[in-house]
Parts: structure tokens; C-alpha cells; sequence
């Protein structure tokens, strides 16, 4: 399902470590909005057809009902995408951790609005630092609610046939509470993508 | 004398960052492991006096390396060079031996600083 990554061994490298320091600055948000230590992984890397997108997402793989947000964000120019997956069980653990009553979906949609924008402001500003060239970004949409993986809607994210995928799953010590969050640039920004990695080398 | 350095991260752009952020008249030979178990083979060979090591690695992570270091008494004095810059994750490898933390990405102002205040540097 995986295709060719269109990048060297070096610019994956470089992708890789840029998200993990931006990725990195994301989780310490995480854990001051849980009040947790928040476990992070390598991010993975992946090349995926859009058609596939969703299916690629191994890390929630296996939960009934999820949820997905996601924002535009725009550096250098590039159209690229952020999406938080993230379990209804791991939803009612945020609420209990940040001391939230679930009453229906408009408060789940407030609550997966505020993990978007703890986890993405940070990781975009992070971006931006390291690459001197702030993030713009749009406002986020929840895409789905309490849905199986493969009915998760993509919409515009799904119009490129191609994506480059960083995906990380942050988790919690201890604990079930898991979320992902998903970088995704779409295939015509590859080129200023491979410009803007080839700076760092 | 000249320090036998390792650089352990499992990037190979972050360790040329740590390479780069090094003092140029500092009298070091370095030597470069790509993750946990790497790394801890050079720090038992003697080839890490001093460590600048990473956290989030395959094989072994960071602090599997300082558990090690300290669990076999090993000679090395650890710096941990990290994009986790969770508070806990600062305490955490300080009380399992670290001498200081350092986010990422490094700078040679901040590296520099670090081995001053430890008096590393001539």
C-alpha cells in the first residue's frame, strides 16, 4: 500500500527530524493540556495514494468509533494538511483529564477543537522556527464523528492522488489514551518540499 | 588530553547538527552511533567519556542507554540532546544520571554554555 518515498535517505532524515522536534514541541503541549507525561515516538514516514490514506493509518487501526480534525496550514507556500485521529474512549479520557462533561457532539467538536489547536499551534510555530519561515494556517474542521477508519471523510485532502504522510501517535504513560496526529503534503507540493529539506543539508 | 566524544542519535542530519555545534578548538575524537544498543557499545569500548545522546531511538532509546550507564558503572558523562521538551522528560534523565539537557535543535551558543558550566572546556 506504502508507494516509493520521492525523497533520498537524507531528506527523509532531515523530514524526519524536523517533525520530530516539532512533533516533540506538540507532545509538551499535549501533556500540560492532560497533565501527563506524554510517550513520543518515532514518526513514521510514508508515501501513500489518497485512495489508501485512511486505511494507512495503522496506529488507530482496530478502534470502533474514531473521530478526525483537520487543518490546512500553508509554509513556504505548500498546501499541506494536519489530521488528529483520535478513539472515542481516548476522547472521554481528555475530558476527564482537562475536567470537561461531554454532554453531546457539540461539546466533543469544542473538545477535539481545543486538542487541535494545543497539539497543532505548537507544532506549526515549532516549523516555523526551525524552518525561519512562519506557518499560516486555517481554520480546523471536524471531519468525522464516531465513525470505523474506512468511513473517515477526507474531502479536500483526498483531491491529490498522492501524499507524503508523517504520521506520530502520541500516548500516554501508563495509560490507553492515544491519539494521532498526521502531516500530510499533498504530492504537488513535493518539489519545494524536497527544496525546503535540501536547505537543512 | 584528548575526549573520546560520542555523538548517539539515530538522525544522521541531527548528529551532523551536534558535530557542527561543537567548540572548534576543543580537542575531542569523535565517534557517531545511530541508536541505543550502538551507543552503548562504544560507551563500554571507552569511546564515550562524554555522550551527547538522544532520546526517541529505535533499538534502544535514550534512557535505556542511561540505565545501562549507570546500572554497569560506566565512565561517561551524558548529555541528553532532545526533541522531548516535556519538563518530566528533563527530571527524568537528570535523575537517572544526566548531566544537563538540551533541546533540539542545538545550538552551539547552548552547547557551549553546557560545557562551560561543567568546566569541560580548557
Amino acid at each position: 500500500m506504502s508507494l516509493a518515498l520521492p525523497l533520498n535517505e537524507d531528506q527523509r532524515d532531515c523530514l524526519q527530524e524536523i517533525t520530530n522536534v516539532a512533533m516533540g514541541a506538540a507532545g509538551e503541549s499535549l501533556a500540560v493540556f492532560t497533565d501527563t507525561f506524554v510517550h513520543l515516538p518515532i514518526p513514521c514516514i510514508r508515501c501513500v495514494d489518497s485512495v489508501d490514506l485512511v486505511d494507512s493509518l495503522k496506529q488507530v487501526e482496530g478502534y470502533e468509533c474514531l473521530s478526525a480534525i483537520s487543518q490546512p496550514f500553508k509554509f513556504s507556500g505548500l498546501n499541506c494538511y494536519a489530521l488528529i485521529v483520535i478513539n472515542d474512549e481516548s476522547i472521554t479520557d481528555l475530558a476527564r483529564f482537562t475536567g470537561r462533561s461531554l454532554e453531546d457532539d457539540e461539546g466533543i467538536k469544542n473538545l477535539l477543537h481545543d486538542l487541535c489547536s494545543t497539539i497543532n499551534n505548537s507544532c506549526f510555530d515549532s516549523l516555523g522556527e526551525m524552518l525561519e519561515n512562519p506557518v499560516e494556517r486555517t481554520c480546523p474542521t471536524v471531519n468525522s464523528l464516531h465513525v470505523p477508519l474506512e468511513s473517515i471523510q477526507m474531502e479536500e485532502i483526498a483531491e491529490s492522488h498522492q501524499l507524503l504522510s508523517v504520521e506520530i501517535n502520541y500516548h500516554i504513560e501508563d495509560h490507553p489514551f492515544n491519539c494521532d496526529l498526521v502531516l500530510l503534503f499533498p504530492e504537488d507540493t513535493l518539489p519545494e518540499l524536497t527544496e525546503v529539506l535540501n536547505k537543512f543539508l | 588530553m584528548t575526549i573520546p566524544l560520542l555523538i548517539c542519535d539515530d538522525s544522521n542530519m541531527a548528529r551532523k547538527q551536534v558535530a557542527r555545534a561543537l567548540p572548534e578548538d576543543w580537542d575531542v575524537d569523535i565517534t557517531y552511533a545511530t541508536n541505543g544498543v550502538e551507543g552503548l557499545a562504544a560507551i563500554r569500548e571507552g569511546k564515550g567519556e562524554m555522550v551527547f545522546l538522544d532520546l526517541t531511538m529505535p533499538e534502544m532509546d535514550g534512557y535505556g542507554v542511561l540505565k545501562h550507564v549507570f546500572n554497569e558503572g560506566l565512565n561517561a558523562m551524558v548529555v541528553v540532546i532532545s526533541g522531548d521538551i516535556q519538563p518530566e522528560a528533563r527530571d527524568r534523565v537528570l535523575k537517572m544520571g544526566a548531566i544537563d539537557f538540551i533541546k533540539k535543535p542545538v545550538s552551539k551558543d547552548k552547547l557551549g554554555e553546557v560545557l562551560h558550566q561543567y568546566g569541560l572546556l580548557n
